[in-house]
């Protein structure tokens, strides 16, 4: 079976079984918000892209491009961050994977912020074209995008919140659940365990918080039960618990489906 | 240096078993001085009195290098700015007030820096264009 999402890669390697196939993740995290045919799957297998690997820390778009294709993460961890000018910066969303962090570059010809991986990371680059002949040809698929664009809207608009109103604690427990709830829904999370390759500076960053408040916020949120951190993997021990602390309800993620972490 | 932030609040001590990497002592002391500042606004609120409180930073052997107690935040708050501090200032507020400018110079020379690097990159990738212009794509 030939899958054209991994065929067009470099140099035309193309060693993934079907299971790898990268369009799988994409079309879990779209029938997370809604339901796609199987003609819909099939024209999502066929996707041209471009596989490409960056370690952490890398721009992946910066802040003045253009870019000419969008960037689905596969693999890893990624953000997008503004730099104010005095160095500081702003990380304004994570990404993980099944996310394509600037897909808004479809309508939006130059990128007002940047994006960057966070850990090693494992990308599909697709040409803006094929997604725009992806759209034509199945509305249906375009208006999950576009819910999905909405579901982003509605982490922005709970992470405003968070710094305008919420105390630091409240702030990083209800991170903690996001990220916890949207892994679930791409299959990366089991028994409320994921894999969060973030640093303190990186969470400080997202938060608007010094480094050394999230250290702190980190040990009472850890000293309340609630939460296991460290080397790269968060455990909620306590979900009712978190949900709580952080005054999550998962309603804004629109999820379609309900299951359990 | 990975340096551990433990919280004394009066008598008690609320260990740090994290730690955080910071490059020097002046970087943790200026970090820990930021989060007392947010800290302050916090407890407040909530009506616990961030006078009774200070940060014990330590390295990894569980050495006590600095103390920074919270109280500094309002000493560092009630001097009137562009004059001479009135009566002694305690050191780690003059040493804190160096630090900051230096850092303040040190981002200022880095964001200069960054600007060169990245008209480095454009002018490298305007001339790797054109050589692509030039040549056939290599398969």
């Amino acid at each position: 079976m030939e899958h054209t999402l991994s065929a067009l890669s470099w140099k035309g390697a193309s060693l993934m079984s079907p299971s790898d196939n990268p369009a799988e993740l994409l079309i879990r995290k779209l029938e997370w918000l809604g339901p796609l045919s199987a003609r819909q799957r099939e024209v999502l297998r066929r996707l041209e892209a471009v596989r490409v690997s960056v370690d952490a820390h890398q721009d992946i778009a910066r802040e003045g491009d253009r870019p000419s294709s969008v960037t689905l993460l596969l693999a890893g961890f990624a953000c997008r961050y503004k730099l104010v000018s005095d160095g500081k910066r702003q990380i304004t969303s994570f990404h993980i994977p099944g996310d394509i962090p600037d897909l808004s570059s479809l309508f939006i010809p130059v990128m007002d912020h940047s994006f960057c991986s966070l850990a090693p990371s494992e990308l599909a680059v697709i040409p803006h074209a094929a997604m725009l002949a992806l759209f034509h040809e199945q509305p249906q698929v375009a208006h999950l995008f576009w819910r999905d664009t909405l579901v982003d809207a509605a982490v922005f608009c709970e992470w405003m919140v968070g710094i305008g109103r919420r105390s630091a604690f409240t702030r990083v427990a209800h991170l903690f659940c996001e990220l916890i709830v949207r892994m679930q829904a791409v299959g990366l999370c089991s028994d409320y365990s994921v894999e969060l390759p973030v640093t303190q500076t990186d969470i400080a960053d997202a938060l608007g918080l010094s480094t050394v408040h999230v250290n702190r916020t980190l040990q009472e949120i850890r000293g309340a039960g609630l939460i296991k951190f460290s080397r790269g993997r968060l455990v909620a021990l306590d979900w009712e618990g978190l949900c709580d602390a952080g005054e999550f309800e998962q309603s804004y993620l629109h999820r379609q489906r309900t299951k359990t972490v | 240096m990975r340096y551990h932030f433990h919280l004394r609040i009066g008598r008690e001590l609320s260990p740090d078993e994290i730690g955080l990497d910071m490059p020097d002592l002046d970087t943790a002391y200026l970090e820990a001085f930021q989060a007392a500042q947010a800290m302050w606004a916090e407890l407040l609120a909530e009506r616990s009195d961030p006078m009774l409180r200070s940060f014990e930073i330590a390295d990894s052997d569980g050495r006590v290098l600095l103390v920074l107690p919270f109280r500094e935040v309002l000493e560092r708050a009630s001097r009137p700015t562009g004059r001479k501090p009135r009566g002694r200032m305690p050191n780690e507020v003059r040493s804190a007030q160096v630090l900051l400018k230096k850092t303040r110079m040190l981002t200022d020379s880095l964001i200069e820096e960054i600007k060169a690097a990245r008209n480095m990159i454009e002018t490298a990738q305007r001339s790797m264009r054109r050589t692509s212009r030039i040549l056939p794509p290599a398969r």
